[in-house]
């Protein structure tokens, strides 16, 4: 029996396919189910404790550089936020180090698909983004309640776009780590704590802190573009800041997830060159 | 028309070697020592369409490597890989659409969901035809036995059935060309039995051209019409599979088992290698001793339980190329 060359016309596009990897991972999740509430539980409740420690700081220091307990609360509340969409986007780079050392990155490179793609659409921590989303949910309506910020088109457009920048910055992280990985070996603990502690230092008005410690969230972790800015537009602030930098914000997510998909590609392709 | 063509390719891995201590951790850092691993040393040969290739080796001689290169994941350091007409790395989602690969040491099954579901999912990302997967799910039902276990959860699944399920996976989109690494890896006789008699049956009826490693010499001389040996990333063997039986020569070891504390008695012609109150090894030439007359001497004496001829491993088989190619030399 001859057969002719596959056809490709079945072809899915990469949307439809990405939720077709992604209603996997739910299902593959929820077979689970208790296990899959308690463990959203648990996050929820681990990320709402460091609210609480803010909070209670605050309670002592009303004043934060200018800021009030709700404006640093709606500050903190875009972190969450972002963080919700992007692990469900980027969690396949979180895990990277693993991905590499057992062998499924081989497997990702022997489809005829994107590896970034397959890395984005097979791995998918739905239930970090359940307890961060939820956490940043329940502080951003509140919060924005409390300091009053009606919420006319304008703003509604400015907080998605600063949302989507936001995810870019974080997720351009993320893949710049796992090219380190792949750079010098594993190296993901040491990397996810410059994460972690930046993001700790990004839940205060940037304005209290001193220039080394602002250098940091500026220029090494950006996380200042990804909620200090943006949030101080909102709040009408600019703390003697140049004020077009929240829009710069915007362009920020796109030009750094760009310069990280070079990044990708270049040292993928020292993968395939040197091996692992 | 050769549609696998490698020629003199080389891969050197460089690894990173690892220093002790905090102070070590931070040169491993900043000036990382690194050292060259040959994995694979100018090896050549051609697969025509339509063949079944063993590739076998001890472990640790390059075929993970090897494969690695012809699957697009790894780039020869130097030399030519040519596959289906293309480059695999540089082509390489166009190519592999085209070729299937099971990695039998790991598994490309979704571990938490059925594995129809993993299935689906590939007809999805390969693009398979809806008739082209209908028909090759019912294939797999009748010669895989999948129907009795598409439904389950792949982490559910034996050992055997896994690989089983994996090699299906792999077949799903209609493959011109696959590799196999390690396919029968674990597996007891039965299930490599099956999945020989599968994997034959899609080279001869589809004309599939295969490519498997293994370090069971049994699954070549089952499987394979054509063998090539390489030892420490070197090849050593390209030919015919009674070829290489002639070469690793024709002492086999009968292995007694007694029922009774037995003394065995030595046999002419046989070698008594090791002998226990239960268990006694002869060792003897197949070429001037008929198995079953020894078998039928040996079982006229004494009471037995059970008896096994063990046939060389690929270890000894390497080890007797080697050494005849030595000799050459």
């Amino acid at each position: 029996m001859k057969k002719s060359t596959p056809e490709r016309t079945c072809s899915m596009n990469p949307v439809a396919l990405y939720f077709a990897y992604g209603s996997l991972s739910l299902k593959a999740l929820f077979a689970f189910r208790i296990d899959a509430v308690l463990r959203t539980l648990a996050v929820f409740v681990r990320e709402f404790a460091s609210v609480i420690v803010v909070y209670l700081i605050l309670q002592r220091f009303p004043d934060l550089g200018g800021w009030n307990m709700n404006e640093v609360l709606f500050l903190f509340s875009f972190l969450f936020l972002t963080y919700a969409i992007m692990i469900a986007l980027f969690t396949g780079f979180r895990d990277f180090d693993m991905i590499v050392n057992s062998g499924k990155l081989d497997l990702l490179l022997i489809r005829p698909r994107g590896t970034m793609f397959q890395l984005m659409a097979y791995n998918s921590d739905y239930l970090a983004t359940l307890g961060h989303g939820a956490v940043g949910i329940t502080l951003l309506v509140w919060s924005a309640q409390a300091v009053g910020i009606v919420w006319n088109p304008a703003r509604v457009a400015f907080l998605l776009l600063t949302l989507v920048s936001g995810v870019l910055i974080q997720g351009a992280i993320f893949v710049a780590f796992s090219c380190l990985s792949l750079w010098f070996g594993k190296s993901g603990n040491v990397f996810r704590a410059l994460y972690r502690n930046s993001r700790k230092i990004a839940g205060y008005p940037l304005s209290i802190f001193p220039d080394a410690v602002r250098s940091i969230v500026l220029y090494i972790m950006p996380f200042a573009f990804v909620n200090y800015f943006p949030a101080a537009w909102l709040l009408g602030k600019t703390d003697g800041f140049w004020p077009g930098l929240p829009f710069l914000s915007w362009l920020i997510g796109p030009l750094l997830f760009a310069l990280a998909y070079v990044l990708w590609r270049f040292s993928l392709l020292r993968y395939s060159s040197t091996g692992h | 028309m050769a549609i696998l063509e490698l020629t003199e390719a080389c891969k050197t891995y460089r690894i990173v070697q690892r220093q002790d201590g905090i102070s070590g951790a931070l040169k491993n850092l900043f000036v990382p020592r690194y050292r060259d691993i040959q994995a694979v040393k100018r090896i050549s040969f051609a697969i025509e369409a339509g063949e079944m290739v063993g590739f076998i080796g001890p472990n640790g001689a390059g075929k993970s490597t090897t494969i690695k290169l012809l699957t697009g994941v790894l780039v020869p350091t130097s030399g030519r890989v040519q596959v289906l007409g293309l480059s695999p790395f540089k082509d390489r989602k166009r190519y592999v659409g085209r070729i299937g690969v099971v990695f039998g040491q790991r598994t490309q099954l979704w571990w938490d969901l059925p594995v129809s579901d993993t299935f689906d999912l590939l007809r999805k990302i390969y693009g398979v035809p809806p008739q082209t997967y209908r028909r090759n799910l019912e294939l797999f039902d009748d010669i895989l036995g999948l129907a009795d276990f598409r439904h389950q959860l792949a982490r559910q699944l034996s050992l055997g059935q896994r690989m089983r399920a994996d090699i299906a996976a792999a077949l799903l989109h209609d493959p011109e060309l696959v590799f196999l690494d390690e396919p029968t890896i674990g597996l007891d006789i039965v299930a490599k039995d099956k999945i020989r008699g599968f994997m034959q049956h899609i080279n001869a009826e589809r004309g599939v051209t295969m490519l498997l490693t293994s370090h069971d010499m049994q699954d070549m001389e089952r499987t394979c019409q054509r063998v090539i040996v390489i030892d420490k990333g070197a090849l050593l063997y390209d030919g015919s599979v009674s070829g290489l039986a002639s070469l690793s020569g024709s002492r086999r070891s009968l292995i007694v088992d007694f029922n009774v504390h037995t003394r065995c008695e030595p046999i002419s012609g046989t070698e008594l290698i090791q002998e226990n109150a239960l268990r006694a090894r002869f060792s003897f030439d197949r070429g001037s001793m008929q198995v079953h007359e020894l078998v039928s001497q040996v079982a006229k004496k004494y009471d037995i339980a059970d008896m096994t001829i063990e046939e060389p491993s690929i270890e000894s088989v390497v080890k007797t190329i080697f050494s005849a190619q030595q000799a050459r030399l």
